[in-house]
């Protein structure tokens, strides 16, 4: 589903980000992607959604390869990839339904499935309580769960989180990734990066890559 | 049709969000399209009392006194074959001398003992040729015949008309491209703003997968948004003016305004291109 072809991709006079690497990421698989703050975790997640592109090596996501894709194939291509960051990334300015309904009308969904299946994953995320509520009156962990609403409800073929619980104390950090566990065993491939080893543990049959200088230097 | 009901409605909420900017720009744009209005206003009466003025140019042909009846026969089957000539009149020797007595008073006969007048042609030209270069174009030929003696028009006069006509003309262009253009970076100036203080939301949403097309709608919106409320102001201040000045000032002023709705629907409809072209320079910048 999402391959790493000898990639190499690098930023600035410090060379941060990844360099050689293969890696094959299936529909089956929950990864966690293991290192140091700066040691490309980060960068390994944005080639998957293409917001930065290999020097050299190939991406392949679905059908879309990083050395062919148009400017224009981008937004389809990240309307099939769920994203979940550090920071939510939530529109302040929109309610929680507004919030998880803008990724189905970027879809041109109709406004009968857009509330019918927005309704459906807040009360499947345990949000029903919060539709109308502003992202500045949520707890950070129901933030953060909005966000995962956000990213899954376009039926994504696999989920990114950078960092999901690095803004999050750890009792919520681990509610959350219990929640992307439960996503994963509805069939969904779960890649987060994190720093913060005590999560490995909470989800069984995780594949492991921990990187480190740009460089994968395990995966288990 | 969804979609686009969603960007509309992203576009008033873009509007509602950009507050004092916003507010300021639809000002603006009102008091430009009103200046701009009112002026196109004025100088159409202008142009109108110009015209008025020019209908009353003439242009008198004098002919020779040893001329035929048919030498004046066949000119006159000339002037019908011009199509530059509205209207002409023959005037003899003898209708000649009962102006000249109506004019000064005095028998001419009386006083010389004989008519000197020349029997001549009095012409009106069509509207369109009523302009310097067309009447003496016209003026040349006619001179061409042998029984024409000597040909007399108001140069100066058609020269001054002319001269207003083209400072009203101009004046009216220049004011409204500078209205507009003022208006234009200063809407494109607002968006500017909004997209920079939206960049956050905007990047989230280009990451969730919006195209730049779903991105910018909601911003030209916005500008055609701005536009056309400042428009409708316009618009209405116009109304409101012209009411005023018909019923109230009339008397003092000798003036009627005449408004009708290709005006407004001009106004609206200015105010509206304004606000897209406005937003496009923005989005071209910076999305």
């Amino acid at each position: 589903m999402i391959s790493f072809n000898n990639v190499h991709c690098t930023f600035g006079e410090d060379n941060a980000g990844i360099k050689n690497v293969d890696l094959n990421i299936t529909d089956d698989d929950f990864i966690f992607l293991i290192g140091p703050t700066g040691s490309g975790k980060s960068t390994l997640l944005r080639l998957i959604y293409m917001d930065c592109f290999p020097e050299e090596g190939v991406v392949k996501i679905d059908n879309y390869k990083s050395d062919q894709l148009k400017k224009r194939e981008i937004p389809e291509l990240r309307r099939k990839v769920g994203m979940v960051f550090q920071d939510f990334r939530l529109l302040p300015d929109r309610t929680v339904y507004q919030n998880v309904a803008l990724s189905l009308y970027i879809a041109h969904q109709t406004q009968q499935n857009i509330r019918s299946r927005v309704h459906e994953m807040l009360n499947k995320m345990d949000l029903g309580h919060r539709v109308h509520y502003m992202p500045e009156e949520l707890s950070g962990g129901e933030k953060q769960r909005v966000a995962i609403a956000r990213a899954l409800i376009k039926d994504p073929i696999v989920i990114l989180a950078d960092e999901p619980t690095g803004n999050l104390d750890p009792r919520t950090s681990i509610e959350i990734i219990d929640e992307l566990y439960k996503i994963h065993q509805d069939n969904n491939a779960v890649v987060v990066a994190t720093h913060d080893y005590d999560l490995v543990e909470r989800v069984p049959n995780s594949r492991i890559i921990s990187i480190k200088n740009s460089e994968i230097k395990s995966i288990s | 049709m969804k979609v686009l009901w969603f960007l509309i409605k992203e576009g008033f909420r873009n509007l509602l969000r950009s507050k004092f900017a916003g507010a300021f720009t639809i000002l603006i744009i009102w008091f430009s399209l009103t200046f701009v209005s009112f002026g196109y206003i004025i100088s159409r009466d202008l142009v109108s009392a110009v015209n008025s003025l020019k209908s009353q140019f003439d242009i008198n042909i004098f002919i020779d006194k040893a001329a035929t009846q048919q030498n004046i026969n066949d000119f006159a089957k000339k002037l019908d074959s011009t199509e530059e000539i509205q209207t002409y009149t023959f005037i003899s020797k003898d209708k000649a001398a009962t102006k000249f007595k109506q004019q000064f008073g005095k028998d001419v006969l009386e006083v010389l003992d004989y008519n000197p007048l020349p029997p001549s042609f009095n012409i009106k030209l069509a509207p369109i040729y009523r302009n310097l270069t067309s009447v003496e174009s016209i003026t040349t030929d006619l001179s061409q015949s042998k029984i024409v003696e000597e040909i007399k028009y108001k140069k100066k006069f058609l020269v001054v008309l002319a001269k207003y006509q083209r400072a009203i003309l101009y004046g009216v262009i220049g004011a409204f491209v500078l209205s507009a253009l003022i208006s234009i970076i200063l809407i494109s100036n607002t968006i500017k703003m909004g997209i920079f203080s939206r960049r956050d939301i905007i990047s989230t949403m280009k990451l969730i997968g919006a195209t730049d097309n779903f991105i910018r709608a909601p911003f030209i919106i916005e500008g055609i948004l701005q536009g056309t409320i400042g428009a409708i102001l316009s618009g209405l201040t116009l109304k409101g003016t012209a009411y005023l000045v018909n019923n109230y000032l009339q008397t003092v002023l000798d003036y009627n305004v005449v408004l009708n709705l290709n005006i407004f629907l001009v106004v609206i409809a200015s105010g509206a291109l304004i606000g897209c072209l406005g937003s496009l320079r923005a989005i071209r910048k910076f999305l």
